[in-house]
């Protein structure tokens, strides 16, 4: 049985612990705002980007096939797994973890090339003695659109080199700060949108192939660039809802400590009176 | 004058521009070019350039654009770019700053260096000084 002094001492650690939860709680869900605003902030761009796509792939584009549109049968795979960098979010990262895993499956180190993003991520597969072709980190839960340009930008100079056939972006998708869903996308070869919009015919400066040259990366800049955010704000979702419940359980830990505390304090008591009440009847 | 067409500038973080014009220029990837209102629908691939905006009020604004798109349908104009600057937000200290350290690292070429990410960031700062009209 603990003594009353070593329940004074847990109770006042748990609190303290309880106060550092509450505070991580508080910065995850106030960072968890501003990134759901930037996720929304960027879908009128993804729509349009998405709109002028559909306007080329309905024109005549002379039989011109972008090399990025091309499907190979695959030798490689390209993924792009995107963590966090820091811990504490639940289960958060051993999600995105299993899923990249799963998609790997059992090819040889030689049929994958892996690119990650966080720290978490890249430890836990380079402990699995996984090899990493490259690794970012440092804006997991707040990311730009330049760090999405620049890990595109070596996907695609792989793919362009015939390094990879297939380049698959495996990210967390928000639903809501609940419920976050690890997914594997296949973002390259690019698939043709198929839901035509023949309503109209656009000219295109200086001609359709070379617009869809310059589109295509964009557009898949603009992919990666919501998969980051969706991950980040699902980061923050996680490490909030985590918070939340590490903070409720302190503070059911620390009434129960209380009681039990209390409870021994109290039989203390009693027990000192009981002695001197015997102790007085004795002198009687 | 015909009724001016609708114009937005929409980057991946916000809504940069968004109001009426009664013309503009920009530069393609192929050439300069003006639109005026009611333009047939058309799809532009953007360069690296300055863009013009003219307001009815008679004001005119000019952009950095580091590339993207211009599409015009039933006289509504929406330029999507990856990044865009109003010419007065540019910091003309910071661009020329850049502008030599870009020069510097061409112009050695010491092996370490990224050839193509300083021609890149020589560019951007090239155009950055042009829109503010310092060179």
């Amino acid at each position: 049985m603990a003594s009353a002094q070593d329940l004074r001492k847990r109770i006042k650690s748990v609190t303290n612990t309880q106060q550092i939860t509450k505070a991580m709680k508080m910065v995850a869900s106030a960072r968890l705002r501003r990134a759901q605003g930037k996720a929304e902030a960027t879908r009128p761009y993804a729509e349009k980007i998405g709109q002028i796509l559909r306007r080329i792939s309905s024109s005549d584009l002379h039989d011109y096939l972008s090399p990025l549109l091309e499907v190979r049968p695959v030798k490689r795979t390209c993924y792009i797994v995107i963590g966090a960098d820091k811990g504490l979010a639940g289960a958060f990262s051993s999600n995105v973890l299993k899923k990249a895993i799963e998609q790997i499956g059992d090819k040889r180190p030689d049929q994958y090339r892996i690119i990650t993003t966080g720290r978490k991520p890249k430890d836990a597969l380079k402990n699995r003695h996984y090899k990493i072709e490259y690794s970012y980190s440092g804006f997991s839960d707040k990311p730009a659109y330049e760090h999405a340009r620049i890990i595109m930008g070596e996907a695609l100079s792989l793919y362009e080199r015939h390094e990879v056939d297939e380049v698959i972006m495996i990210y967390t998708h928000f639903l809501n700060s609940m419920t976050q869903i690890a997914q594997a996308e296949r973002i390259l070869p690019l698939e043709q949108p198929d839901d035509e919009v023949k309503d109209e015919e656009y000219e295109f400066m200086p001609n359709p192939e070379s617009v869809l040259d310059a589109l295509l990366p964009k557009y898949l800049e603009i992919t990666l660039y919501n998969g980051l955010l969706q991950s980040a704000a699902s980061e923050l979702g996680a490490r909030m809802t985590a918070m939340t419940s590490a903070t409720d359980n302190a503070g059911e830990l620390i009434s129960s400590l209380g009681l039990e505390y209390n409870k021994l304090r109290q039989s203390s008591i009693t027990n000192e009176i009981s002695e001197i009440v015997g102790g007085a009847n004795a002198l009687q | 004058m015909a009724e001016p067409m609708t114009l937005t500038i929409i980057t991946p973080d916000a809504v940069v521009y968004n109001g009426f014009a009664n013309f503009f220029v920009g530069r393609a990837v192929d050439g300069e070019f003006g639109i005026l209102p009611n333009h047939a629908p058309m799809i532009i691939a953007l360069d690296m350039a300055p863009l013009r905006v003219d307001s009815p009020d008679s004001t005119s604004h000019t952009f950095a654009i580091f590339g993207g798109f211009v599409e015009i349908e039933h006289n509504q104009v929406s330029i999507v770019t990856p990044n865009c600057e109003l010419s007065s937000d540019i910091d003309i200290d910071r661009a020329s700053r850049a502008k030599q350290r870009a020069e510097e690292r061409l112009s050695k070429r010491t092996p370490d260096i990224d050839i193509e990410r300083a021609e890149h960031a020589l560019a951007r700062s090239l155009l950055r000084l042009k829109v503010t009209k310092q060179i």
